[in-house]
């Protein structure tokens, strides 16, 4: 799937609509950010699903995370493969990882998320946040 | 930033991750920080997260108590031990937005924390993939280390909301699923009490992150929450056994 049409939550999910169907996965940078994800648990189909509240989680380096869903609505497919295997998910974040279908009860709540150019300024800035982090704690070190 | 330090008695394997629990939801809301020290009492077995429930329901039907946590990771024996927790805000204040981050400079203030006890600890620069069983087993990329490479400390994880909790072991005396781990009394050949650990780690964590921890305690809607969670989830077997 290509990363320019798809919708950004500032969780790092992504989300695309076919009609009142909308795929789910992780973006690129999450998949990077958590490093060797060892275990994903996803919803089951039929579950409900509510905007910016959590439909799974996952765990990277003895870390859980949860998982946001983009919208309300109702899971009605699974990817059961990235379950058995998260390696796909790190493989092919846009493609074969992503994660849940939800039939939407408003797809309109996409509206709420960035655009893919929105995103990448949103990443970049959390990534310069985290290297000014980096910078003061080795500073810090040098100095102790 | 307005930050607590908690030292709680040694309370249920149930009440301990109810309550690190219930302090994670409070950061979740507000942007407190919290550092709580507890113990223990009986002695238990944690899972983490994600844990198979099969690889220990021996272990727990011949009467070891098991508690699963929030949090990732492997196994931990909890007896002889202080366990700390830190709840707050990720990306905010003085912590990292990535987790990996976070592991680093809390478990660099505790390196700093034990060099006052006189421990010379450093952070593991392990792997990082997934994690063994037993937790104590082997060391994990930013694990405290000590001579030898043995582990003395780990912490694992839980994010939720924008906030974070993170928890871990520091062993006073061996652990017997994990007779390679390192403790502070073969460390220093001395136990220290428990008042002087806990004074030096918080020393250094308020060194370190620049904040001053007031003595405080569970707010009353905390304290309610966690005897909720302890009842409704963590003594469950829903939970226990949800893997």
């Amino acid at each position: 799937m290509d990363p320019k049409k798809l919708k950004f939550a500032d969780t790092h999910e992504w989300a695309f609509a076919q009609g009142d169907i909308v795929i789910v996965g992780i973006s690129d940078y999450a998949v990077h950010e958590l490093h060797e994800i060892t275990y994903v648990e996803l919803p089951s189909v039929g579950d409900p699903t509510v905007q910016a509240e959590p439909f799974g989680e996952v765990e990277s380096v003895k870390t859980v995370a949860e998982l946001n869903a983009p919208c309300d609505g109702e899971i009605v497919e699974i990817n059961e493969a990235v379950g058995d295997d998260p390696d796909i998910l790190a493989a092919d974040p846009y493609g074969d990882g992503w994660l849940i279908k939800i039939q939407s009860s408003d797809v309109d709540q996409l509206v709420d998320l960035m655009s893919w150019e929105q995103y990448k300024l949103y990443i970049e800035e959390e990534a310069e946040e985290e290297e000014d982090e980096e910078e003061e704690d080795e500073d810090d070190l040098d100095e102790a | 930033m307005a930050s607590r330090c908690i030292i709680d008695p040694p309370l249920a394997p149930a009440d301990n991750m109810a309550r690190d629990e219930a302090l994670l939801l409070s950061a979740r809301t507000g942007t407190r920080v919290t550092l709580r020290f507890y113990r223990w009492s009986p002695a238990a077995l944690s899972l983490g997260y994600f844990q198979r429930w099969g690889d220990f329901a021996e272990m727990a039907e011949a009467g070891t108590p098991v508690v699963r946590r929030l949090s990732g990771g492997g196994a931990i024996w909890h007896d002889d031990e202080i366990t700390y927790s830190m709840a707050g805000p990720f990306g905010a204040g003085p912590f990292p937005g990535r987790a990996a981050h976070i592991f680093e400079k809390l478990h660099r203030c505790i390196c700093d924390g034990l060099s006052r006890l006189g421990v010379d600890g450093r952070l593991s620069d392990g792997p990082s993939g997934a994690s063994p069983l037993i937790c104590f087993s082997e060391p994990q990329k930013y694990d405290v280390v000590v001579a030898g490479g043995r582990k003395l400390l780990g912490s694992a994880q839980r994010r939720s909301g924008g906030a974070f909790l993170q928890h871990g072991s520091l062993p006073l005396g061996a652990n017997r699923f994990a007779p390679g781990a390192a403790s502070l009394d073969a460390l220093l050949g001395r136990t220290p009490a428990v008042p002087e650990i806990i004074s030096a780690l918080v020393g250094a964590f308020e060194d370190g992150l620049g904040l001053s921890f007031a003595k405080g305690a569970l707010t009353s809607a905390e304290e309610g929450l966690a005897r909720r969670l302890a009842c409704e989830k963590y003594l469950g077997d829903e939970w226990t056994r949800r893997r």
